[in-house]
């Protein structure tokens, strides 16, 4: 799919505007819209990533 | 002459009939003879034609096949003249800024959740395994992100009963209103009356059994997922035990509420204290190298132990039970799975527990 | 007490703070909306903005790692008194940034922007091997397969420069002439490689991770471009000598004390230097080699 700044803009562009890549892929938008922040004071921020743990931490099923 | 190198994301675990190999960047893991396994460690010393000149004619052939194997996985490389020492060996150490990786409560009573936030001002838990016994009413379930809030804690999962308003339009209010539940387990699921929706926050997961908290402890190739931290962790700690604390329903505080060892109940110590205590961290630094016949095991850097069920057959010198996890079906001796609870050697290990035995 | 300058969202200050909480370091997080006022208390200056309020004597150590500190700016009525106030407040925003830059610290505000060609003419002046490089407008002189163009901005996000993705200006090879001359570029010979190496240096240590990109045609150009199928080979490698104290002399020569630095190992055996970056990511190279190095930074801030 052709870009659509290079036609949009009337000054010159540098040449590697013509080489422009797609960011992110349809998976990676999917991985972003599972992405959860919980508001955490402690850490002085409202965007703690809850990050899914790496192993099952019990194994009752 | 040719030298071949292993890349160092790649993890060789030898087992007594076979090995593992462990791919730590590209999180797989895959069952490979032992055969491999000598031929990698023959190649740790000589060149890939030394080796071959080693074996007969008709070997030749096969190392060239293991190797090409090694290289078409890209499980290392090879360089010429000699080993390419520029490229380190991986650190094994697990680092992590937790205090508390995991509580595993077994829920009645709200007020203990309530205990356990008012403990986090303190210590840091990250994540809150929950296995409540009862029904949770719409509310409740609702109530436990926002008990939460504001604190370090990141994730919580749950293992409730199900019942027959835990419908879509629930399921959705619950994942747009808490951020912090990754997982919703329901048990006791005859019919459904929710769709299984790929939109939720969380994971969804039903089963038409009745779960008891009794049923942890499972060993299954379901749960020997590979990656970096995991292996790290179970190669220096116990790979269930480390950094988890745990509540039973009568409120006692334990390295695990399926564990006997108690110390102290929630309504009269605190979390911090128990951590102090002696004893409570027993078992964190035992990892399955010290364990029986786990040891001798391929999958013991993948696989998650069990000391809340255990074979009862090892003791160490501490007095710590070193048993093979009872629920466990498989022999590395004969690289073979069985099921665990008809094996006539786990009958005494499972009266002593009160398993039903099946016939 | 430490003062991390950061914005709200950023997952790297996160993970640093969660081991500062671990070596029971105290600290002051900024984020980056936040308009500083400079007040003065018993002879000692007060920074207050609507989350935080600190007096910089108290302040031990500092990082930048986003942004910067920002402040209120007063204007006024008169014209030549707003041009006098101006300079009076930049005076004391600039006394105040100078005082932070010269507590033990990572990074410096009044220095957090790369210009890409400074950091090569510095790179060749240490004595580092640059693939040769130049500025055009039109394509005579290139040598097409052989040559690569890239950005000269830090920024190289594009914002919906497509239907439904944004665009981002990668390492891309120049295969074709073009006809019209062009805004002018940044090109580069293209340099055959053995691996690229992704390093992260703090005050005169170096970790170092051997980037093996390769074997695959997708992200042989840019490892940035992350394939989900087959991930390259991230191993732990340690520079020459050599190499190393010459990234140390450059820099200390550009006034970075912690940054991400990339290099090319060519297939006849050369250390290409290509760029630094003082705000890059590294969590990525120390969750991949095991370096713990959110701890590292804990640790020194
Ligand atoms: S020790 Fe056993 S029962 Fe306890 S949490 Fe671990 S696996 Fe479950
Ligand atoms: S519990 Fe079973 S599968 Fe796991 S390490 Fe021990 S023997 Fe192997």
């Amino acid at each position: 799919m052709e870009n659509r700044i290079r036609s949009e803009e009337k000054n010159k562009l540098p040449l590697n505007f013509k080489y422009l890549n797609k960011l992110g892929s349809k998976k990676s938008k999917e991985l972003n819209k599972k992405i959860c922040y919980v508001k955490c004071d402690k850490f002085q921020t409202d965007f703690l990533t809850r990050v899914t743990p790496f192993k099952a931490f019990t194994r009752m099923l | 002459m040719r030298y071949f190198n292993l890349f160092s994301s790649v993890l060789l675990t030898k087992g007594a009939s076979r090995i593992l190999i462990s791919d730590l960047e590209r999180n797989v893991s895959e069952l490979q003879s032992l055969d491999l396994y000598n031929l990698t460690e023959d190649l740790k010393l000589n060149s890939i034609e030394d080796v071959i000149k080693e074996y007969d004619r008709d070997s030749g052939e096969i190392i060239n096949e293991y190797i090409a194997f090694l290289l078409e996985n890209e499980y290392g490389f090879i360089s010429h003249n000699n080993w390419d020492n520029s490229f380190n060996q991986l650190s094994f150490n697990y680092d992590s800024s937790d205090v508390i990786s995991n509580l595993f409560l077994e829920l009645d009573n709200f007020s203990v959740l309530h205990k356990i936030r008012s403990a986090m001002d303190t210590i840091d838990i990250r994540y809150l395994v929950i296995y409540s016994i009862r029904q949770l009413s719409k509310e409740e379930l609702g109530e436990l992100d926002f008990i939460f809030e504001n604190t370090p804690l990141e994730g919580i999962e749950i293992y409730c009963p199900y019942y027959d308003q835990i419908n879509d339009a629930f399921l959705s209010y619950l994942s747009d209103t808490s951020k912090r539940i990754y997982k919703l387990v329901l048990y006791n699921c005859d019919t459904i009356t929710f769709s299984t929706n790929e939109n939720l926050k969380f994971s969804l997961e039903y089963t038409k059994d009745y779960i008891t908290i009794k049923n942890c402890g499972i060993v299954d190739l379901k749960y020997f997922n590979t990656n970096n931290s995991k292996i790290f962790e179970s190669k220096n700690y116990n790979s269930c035990l480390f950094k988890k604390i745990g509540i039973d329903i009568d409120g006692n505080i334990k390295n695990c509420p399926l564990m006997p060892d108690h110390f102290g109940n929630i309504r009269n110590t605190s979390l911090e204290k128990v951590l102090e205590m002696a004893g409570f961290k027993k078992y964190w630094n035992l990892t399955k190298d010290h364990i029986e016949i786990c040891k001798d095991c391929e999958f013991r850097y993948i696989c998650t132990d069990c000391r809340a069920f255990t074979e009862k057959t090892h003791q160490n010198k501490e007095g710590l039970d070193t048993s093979k996890p009872l629920k466990c079906g498989y022999d590395p001796y004969t690289g073979e799975w069985s099921e665990w609870s008809t094996n006539p050697l786990k009958e005494k290990a499972m009266r002593y527990y009160d398993f039903k035995i099946k016939q | 007490m430490i003062l991390i300058l950061s914005a709200n969202k950023d997952f790297t200050t996160n993970e640093v703070i969660k081991w500062l909480h671990i070596f029971d370091k105290k600290y002051i997080r900024v984020h980056e909306f936040e308009l500083f006022e400079i007040k003065v208390i018993d002879k000692k200056i007060l920074l207050e903005s609507q989350r935080n309020s600190f007096y910089i004597d108290d302040i031990n150590s500092v990082w930048f790692r986003r942004g910067g500190i920002k402040f209120n700016r007063l204007q006024f009525q008169n014209e030549s008194v707003n041009k006098i106030m101006d300079e009076t407040q930049f005076c004391l925003e600039d006394y105040v940034i100078k005082k932070l830059e010269s507590k033990r610290h990572i990074n410096k505000q009044s220095n957090n922007r790369t210009n890409k060609l400074l950091i090569l003419e510095k790179a060749v002046a240490v004595g580092l091997d640059v693939p040769t490089y130049f500025l055009a407008d039109n394509t005579d002189h290139i040598n097409l397969g052989k040559t690569i163009t890239k950005s000269i901005s830090e920024n190289i996000m594009v914002k919906s420069a497509f239907d439904d993705f944004d665009g981002i200006l990668y390492t891309s090879i120049i295969d074709k002439h073009e006809d019209e001359v062009f805004f002018p570029t940044f090109f580069q010979e293209k340099i055959e490689k053995e691996f690229e190496i992704r390093c992260f240096y703090l005050n005169g240590k170096v970790w170092s991770c051997a980037i093996f990109s390769q074997n695959d045609e997708q992200t042989k150009i840019d490892n940035r471009i992350y394939n989900y199928g087959k991930p390259n080979r991230n191993v732990r490698y340690t520079l020459p000598p050599e190499i190393h104290h010459k990234i140390c002399i450059l820099m200390t020569e550009l006034d970075y004390n912690c940054g991400s630095i990339d290099f090319i190992k060519s297939i006849d055996g050369k250390f290409y230097f290509l760029e630094v970056n003082p705000v890059g990511q590294f969590l990525g190279i120390s969750d991949i080699c095991n370096y713990a190095l959110e701890k590292e930074i804990a640790d020194y801030l």
